[in-house]
């Protein structure tokens, strides 16, 4: 009877140990996956941001504060179609940022085109490595977080989305203007590069693809930008 | 003999009679040199005030993030003060907009920091340099006072009145049209979680999280 007895608290003994190992790689491995290879950088809908969204008299929301989203003024500039090719400058053109010092450089050849303080991720790391400009929205809607960190952000402008072999297309990391803040040099954001919209609207008009309407994509003809960062972000 | 004697001594008289005249001559003109000297001289004892002071001009500018506004500080600097004018400009304002203005001390200095601009034009705020620490100013770039009538919030003054156990270190910027961003650190400890300062209310927020 006693022999027995000792055998089912044995089995019980186990059974809570494989329950409670269970529970903690449930818990670990989900957070561990998650920041080595992000879900999406705007996580409310992975999807959203990746298409173009204007919204006129919009409210956005961002550290608890409502504030107006600027209207997007659509150009002729915006919409008309480009002729590929026109180019004449041959050098290639490539993007750094350095999240150690949160300044980006763009560089044409060895000729330096801006360089300007940025904000990198702050809830939400940045990725770092080679990555190339996939697509380019002229405007979109961003939105994630919960609680005190929700955030809901309509005509983010000049947004340009990078991926590469680790960090997919859907996940969403971009180079983008931002209106909702204004500390620049120092990490703010949600994994995205945020720049000042006059610094952004510079960038996106030099950077490739070369703009063919709202949401133009990269092709065989019309290659993105290489994009760079490296640094550890002082957060 | 004797007339060869009395001809040479009426010569001699007269050399010496030529040498005083031409002495006297001399002595004449140089007097007038020498009063002319002694005046130059009382020009340089005592000189006429200069019209234009000694002074140099430098402009510094920072455009707001969106491009359409520009805060602009005008330094004059003389001897031993600095003169300093803040003016906003741009985008539906007609006039430069004089928003600030002060002089100041060697030693004492006034900066535009790069993120002075809220996210909506709104405010900027301004650094000053002393030489007991620094301080931090917000203005209305509007016709609009600032809450309670005031025309500047010393947000450096305000934190040490009302936050004793931190000590304001650094205001890096706007975390939303109203907020600023305060770091702080603890009296027994260095990099403390940041604080918010809301402009309109003018209370500080404490944070969980620092924003370096």
């Amino acid at each position: 009877m006693k022999k027995k007895r000792r055998h089912s608290n044995l089995i019980i003994r186990y059974l809570i140990v494989i329950f409670t190992v269970s529970l903690l790689a449930a818990i670990v491995y989900p957070t561990i996956i998650s920041l080595k290879h992000p879900r999406c950088a705007n996580s409310r809908s992975c999807q959203e941001s990746l298409k173009f969204a204007v919204k006129k008299d919009a409210i956005a929301i961002f550290n608890n504060q409502r504030l107006a989203a600027p209207n997007i003024a659509l150009t002729e500039k915006d919409t008309r179609p480009v002729v590929l090719g026109t180019d004449t400058n041959d050098e290639e053109k490539h993007i750094y940022v350095d999240l150690t010092s949160q300044t980006l450089y763009a560089f044409e050849g060895k000729e330096l085109f801006m360089q300007t303080l940025i904000s990198s991720g702050k809830w939400f790391p940045t990725p770092t490595g080679d990555f190339t400009i996939w697509v380019k929205l002229r405007s979109t809607r961003m939105s994630g977080g919960t609680g005190d960190d929700y955030y809901n952000l309509p005509n983010v402008p000049y947004v340009m989305f990078f991926y590469n072999q680790e960090v997919s297309k859907s996940t969403g990391f971009s180079l983008h203007g931002t209106y909702w803040h204004n500390n620049f040099g120092h990490p703010m954001s949600h994994g995205c590069v945020n720049m000042k919209t006059s610094d952004v609207a510079k960038l996106y008009d030099w950077a490739n693809p070369v703009s063919d309407g709202l949401t133009t994509y990269s092709s065989d003809k019309n290659l993105g930008t290489k994009v760079t960062i490296y640094g550890e972000a002082p957060l | 003999m004797i007339k060869s004697n009395s001809l040479g001594r009426l010569l001699i008289l007269i050399i010496i009679a030529a040498s005083a005249l031409l002495l006297a001559i001399r002595q004449f003109s140089f007097t007038a040199d020498r009063s002319f000297s002694s005046q130059a001289l009382a020009d340089f004892e005592t000189p006429t005030p200069s019209p234009t002071p000694f002074s140099t001009k430098l402009d510094t500018k920072m455009d707001s993030p969106d491009g359409k506004l520009t805060l602009t500080m005008k330094q004059v600097k003389f001897e031993n003060s600095i003169d300093y004018a803040f003016y906003v400009t741009g985008e539906g304002i007609d006039q430069p907009r004089l928003i600030f203005s002060k002089i100041l001390p060697d030693g004492v200095e006034l900066t535009i920091p790069y993120n002075t601009w809220s996210p909506d034009n709104a405010y900027v705020f301004i650094k000053e340099k002393t030489l007991t620490g620094d301080n931090y100013l917000v203005f209305s770039t509007s016709e609009q006072p600032l809450p309670n009538n005031l025309s500047l919030i010393n947000v450096s003054a305000l934190f040490q009145e009302k936050i004793d156990q931190y000590i304001l270190e650094e205001i890096t910027g706007w975390a939303g049209p109203t907020l600023l961003i305060v770091n702080v650190n603890a009296l027994t400890v260095s990099l403390a979680p940041s604080f918010w300062f809301e402009v309109p209310s003018q209370t500080f927020i404490p944070l969980s999280i620092r924003f370096n």
